[in-house]
């Protein structure tokens, strides 16, 4: 019976030693803001996201700008390419045994390029420009839940909401000098959190072929767009936990409710540039290696937070903290690309492969609390790798092509959960309205996990959303 | 009529590809699509139009073309631009960058003097302004010093977000208040009625007079200082109470006033 009770007290003292040490920490920009300048959900064109990374092997039209440039040189004709797409983004979170589907449909331009070949010195060349769309970030996320062990109050104390405030809008107090609360675990919470924008690429570049059977190729990249933020966030005390003021010891507090909305706006500029060779083995094969060099960028920042805390006699407590914002600088590593294809019967065969050491993601110009992730990216992060395979089959005796592909991305992370890895499948073909137009189209279903926290990194804040965005597009290509 | 409009527009789009489509293509969609590691680019021939000047037959010996009594008008030949090696005595400082690229020495009386070939390994052309170009010719007039004076950097503060997606944790630097720099309305309504300032956080020295006395259901308005601030950091006259808890506070005994850097934010009443 004393071993039990020695047990239990242990297990309670270890959950909240978790609790507060969650409460102590609190968190300036995440490591997250970094992983999604450094990485890609686009496909650029309908016919590239059919094959997925295997693209690299193929890189013959004007998605050969972004994934290798030297494949410019395959173009024989000029070529003029838009695409538009739908993405509906499914999620479901899983919050305390409680699982919370959503989902959010968005309609984008995919790409716009244009691509022209020439001869120069008698060997093949060509230069392209055009737009696409590196990363949509419409998503929405709903978590809902009964947390016993945990709140997110003890931890709101910050720059951005600093103790004295808290203690205004009711929600602690100042004991020996300390803030104190007792409003820490058993209340309903909930958030919806929105996340909508993208980023936008606008590149130029030019292949050429070096001999006849090599060429080379290089590509500039601006990249601008915005990523926002909104989340709106409640803990609601449903069984009147917390009944009567004590405005001595903050021993309890007469506490309904805490609404809590944060919104953020980053406004994203860089730019980076793309150098590949592309070596073509007779007419059936061929093989690609690209450098994507780091993208440098200049994010500007403007967030607020409004919080307001209700009582059981109607009063209220607020605090707005009004618009702020910050700058700072970013620069994701360098990304090493592969890809090797061969063709046969009209069947194509393509892989490819691109390795993202996101450890090497660099904030600069910032607070020390953003440059401090710099130290954190390297702990806890890993090296990213990118595989996949496609095939392209040109059908016979039918104006039709169909491509499929499969592509795997491992987590960034060292230590991650089940699903973490993201599943990519893309099923697409094409139409040929006549021999120099074809209408392209594309189902892309990707599947990753992540798992978020609410707040600070304790227990009981943590959820698993998984997202399953389904992507279906439509390139129109015309050459002459 | 609105699926009459849509039918419109489909076939109008189809319509568009076709003749897109039908626009004269040569070839297969194999020549235009196909798994090509050698394509063909077509070059522009050169029209049967074109003047057969250029492909005369070289060896036909030259004559003066004003002694073609024929021709009305004259064959007009491009200049060609040829690079040209200047004497340093014979430039011309009009238009080049030249000046603009060289090491600037500052001597103590202000003058400037170009170490470049022409003057470092002729320096008695330097003291003699006549020759150097300076004052006479106007090349460097004497407002166009350089300017030496340090310009001091207009630092951007930075601020910290609090929220996000979270996967890891910092450490919360909460004696440092990052608020401020750019803050366009901080507000803070405290459930208890009164006005507060927000201030950084320090408990003991908490800037705020009323929410310390937290008699619930009050609705007066207290304004310290007015209801809002400015941005930049002023100075003003704080109430301080509440050096250990609120129970402290809740006597409501003004204690002492103090000086305090305000922040920048605005401060308004609690409505209930």
């Amino acid at each position: 019976m004393k071993n039990l009770l020695k047990t239990s007290l242990l297990k309670h003292t270890l959950i909240y030693g978790i609790a507060l040490f969650a409460a102590s920490s609190a968190q300036a920009q995440f490591i997250e803001d970094g992983l999604r300048l450094s990485q890609s959900n686009g496909y650029i064109t309908p016919r590239a996201g059919g094959l997925g990374v295997a693209y690299h092997g193929v890189s013959d039209d004007f998605a050969a700008l972004y994934y290798n440039p030297a494949g410019l040189s395959l173009l024989g004709k000029n070529e003029v390419t838009v695409g538009l797409g739908f993405m509906r983004n499914a999620t479901e979170t899983n919050f305390l045994q409680n699982e919370t589907p959503f989902q959010v449909n968005s309609t984008i331009v995919s790409h716009a390029g244009f691509s022209a070949p020439f001869k120069i010195n008698g060997k093949n060349a060509a230069i392209s420009i055009g737009y696409a769309l590196e990363n949509n970030y419409d998503n929405i996320v709903k978590i809902d839940g009964f947390n016993r062990t945990s709140s997110i109050i003890p931890g709101l104390p910050s720059p951005t909401l600093p103790e004295a405030d808290l203690r205004t809008a009711g929600l602690g107090g100042f004991v020996n000098e300390k803030f104190v609360t007792p409003l820490r675990d058993s209340l309903q919470q909930t958030a919806t959190i929105q996340e909508s924008g993208g980023l936008h690429t606008v590149t130029g570049g030019a292949g050429f072929d070096l001999t006849d059977w090599v060429s080379a190729g290089f590509a500039l990249t601006a990249k601008g767009g915005q990523y926002n933020y909104s989340r709106r966030y409640t803990e609601t005390d449903i069984y009147n936990k917390y009944k009567t003021l004590d405005d001595v010891n903050y021993t309890d507090i007469d506490f309904r409710s805490l609404d809590i909305r944060n919104e953020l706006t980053q406004d994203i500029e860089g730019v980076s540039a793309t150098l590949g060779v592309q070596g073509k083995i007779d007419k059936f094969m061929r093989i690609g290696v690209t450098v994507k060099t780091p993208t440098f960028y200049q994010i500007k920042e403007t967030f607020s937070t409004d919080l307001t805390a209700t009582f059981d006699n109607d009063a209220t407590g607020n605090i707005t903290t009004g618009e702020e914002t910050t700058a700072y600088n970013f620069t994701t590593p360098f990304i090493f690309g592969a890809g090797l294809s061969f063709n046969a019967l009209g069947m194509t065969f393509t892989a490819g492969a691109e390795y993202n050491d996101v450890t090497q993601m660099q904030f600069s110009d910032a607070t020390p609390e953003v440059t401090d992730l710099n130290l954190k990216a390297k702990e806890e992060l890993n090296g990213q790798t990118t595989w996949g395979v496609g095939v392209e089959y040109e059908v016979p005796l039918a104006p039709i092509i169909v491509r499929a592909s499969y592509t795997a991305i491992t987590s960034p992370y060292k230590e991650d959960i089940a699903g973490a890895d993201a599943r990519i499948v893309a099923l697409g073909g094409g139409i040929y309205l006549a021999p120099n137009v074809r209408l392209d189209g594309l189902f892309r279903w990707t599947d990753v996990s992540q798992l978020r926290a609410n707040y600070g990194n304790g227990s009981g804040s943590q959820f698993i959303m998984q997202q399953r965005p389904l992507n279906i597009a439509l390139q129109l290509t015309y050459r002459y | 009529m609105k699926l009459l409009q849509k039918n419109l527009l489909a076939g109008a789009a189809f319509a568009l590809l076709g003749i897109i489509g039908c626009a004269s293509p040569q070839g297969t969609r194999e020549d235009y699509f196909g798994y090509n590691n050698k394509p063909v680019i077509e070059e522009e021939k050169p029209e049967a139009t074109q003047p057969q000047a250029e492909t005369a037959p070289q060896e036909k010996k030259w004559r003066n073309p004003l002694s073609d009594n024929s021709r009305t008008a004259h064959v007009y030949y491009e200049p060609v631009f040829v690079p040209v090696t200047a004497p340093w005595w014979d430039r011309y400082y009009g238009w080049e960058d030249y000046h603009h690229s060289r090491v600037v020495v500052m001597y103590p009386h202000h003058r400037v003097r170009y170490y470049d070939w022409d003057y470092a390994n002729y320096p008695y052309y330097g003291g003699y302004p006549y020759y150097d170009r300076y004052p006479n010719y106007d090349r460097f007039p004497y407002n166009n010093y350089p300017d030496s004076r340090e310009v001091e950097p207009v630092a951007a503060k930075k601020t910290s977000r609090g929220f996000g997606s979270s996967r890891g944790t910092i450490n919360r630097d909460s004696e440092k208040d990052t608020r401020g720099s750019n803050n366009s309305g901080w507000k803070v309504r405290g459930r208890d009625g009164n006005v507060t300032t927000p201030t950084p956080e320090k408990p003991n020295e908490s800037t705020s007079s009323s929410s310390s006395s937290r008699s619930r259901g009050s609705v007066g308005v207290t304004p310290r200082g007015g209801s809002s601030t400015e941005k930049k950091e002023t100075t003003t006259t704080q109430t301080n109470t509440s050096k250990k808890s609120d129970s402290g506070a809740k006597k409501s005994e003004p204690a002492k006033s103090e000086t305090k850097k305000e922040t920048t934010n605005k401060v308004r009443g609690r409505g209930e």
